[in-house]
């Protein structure tokens, strides 16, 4: 099991978020979009060049990125900001299938 | 492949445009609400002090600069750009294009790109400017002078980015950058509005060219 994937990019966002880049081990398939926790909203828009997601987790995270691509980009809540390496890894592991 | 702006537009457009969890901020500033702070401050100034109207619109500008660094500069790198419009990019021209087209979709007017020469100037027009149509709706036509603060900024903010700052190799957009995309360097662009409906022209057209070649 992954301990931790690597961050990209890390930012404070705009009213109080925290948007981390996480490099993953592979390609994100569209069967790992619906591994994520407590979605409230899950969106393929796969009509663009690149199929883009979106996946809304109130109170947890904004999870975005582009399917067939290792790079993720997890806007972290205010709530948890102060441990928002640990959610956006753990968004990280949920979406890989390894949480 | 060439930039499809239409394709981009329909895209962007489609885009559901989200703020965070305690309401939207940003994506959906309404555009009356910012015209009428713009010109109640630009016709403040002008009544306090003779040289009024170009201090406001030095700092009005300033705004665009800073609204196109964060804007364009945050969707150049954002991941919607890579699904949208980066599949479409073969060069450097190719990014300024995008942008204009990305921009036909956010509600300021429909901009058209009169001429792009690479690294040395951007000219684009728009017959229906935001900043003019409310200006336009609230107060009298000007005798002189465009309005449009926001869009030319915006334009060379483009500009900067591309050709001074090279966003290309994705940089933080930190305020050292801003620094030295906006304010250092004769290389750096600056915008004019040369035409704006608000003085009776039929469109508004701003070019933004190195501060060094409009001596």
């Amino acid at each position: 099991m992954v301990l931790s994937y690597p961050v990209a990019t890390s930012r404070d966002c705009f009213g109080g978020e925290v948007l981390i880049e996480v490099t993953l081990p592979r390609g994100i398939e569209r069967a790992d979009l619906e591994r994520v926790r407590g979605a409230a909203s899950l969106e393929v828009l796969d009509g663009f060049p690149r199929p883009f997601f979106r996946i809304d987790v109130p109170g947890r995270f904004l999870l975005t990125g582009l399917l067939l691509t290792t790079s993720v980009r997890v806007t972290v809540r205010q709530v948890h900001r102060d441990r928002a390496f640990e959610v956006a890894q753990e968004a990280a592991r949920e979406l890989m299938g390894e949480a | 492949m060439a930039i499809d702006s239409a394709k981009v537009v329909s895209a962007v457009s489609g885009l559901r445009l989200v703020g965070n969890e305690d309401g939207l901020y940003l994506t959906r500033h309404y555009a009356d609400y910012y015209n009428r702070i713009s010109f109640a401050f630009l016709h403040h100034m002008e009544r306090a002090d003779p040289g009024g109207f170009a201090k406001a619109r030095k700092a009005l500008i300033e705004t665009g600069h800073l609204c196109g660094f964060n804007t364009f500069g945050g969707i150049m790198l954002s991941q919607e750009w890579e699904a949208v419009v980066a599949p479409m990019i073969e060069t450097r021209e190719d990014w300024v294009r995008g942008m204009v087209a990305v921009v036909n979709a956010l509600g300021w007017g429909r901009w058209e790109t009169k001429s792009l020469r690479p690294a040395e100037e951007l000219n684009v027009t728009c017959a229906n400017s935001y900043e003019s149509e409310g200006y336009l709706r609230d107060y009298p036509q000007r005798p002189d002078g465009g309005v449009c603060f926001l869009a030319t900024g915006g334009v060379s903010a483009i500009m900067n980015l591309l050709y001074h700052g090279d966003i290309t190799t994705r940089p933080q957009r930190t305020e050292d950058y801003y620094q030295k995309i906006f304010a250092a360097g004769d290389n750096r662009f600056e915008g004019r509005e040369i035409a704006c409906r608000a003085s009776g022209a039929p469109r508004c057209e701003w070019v933004a060219r190195p501060v060094q070649r409009w001596s």
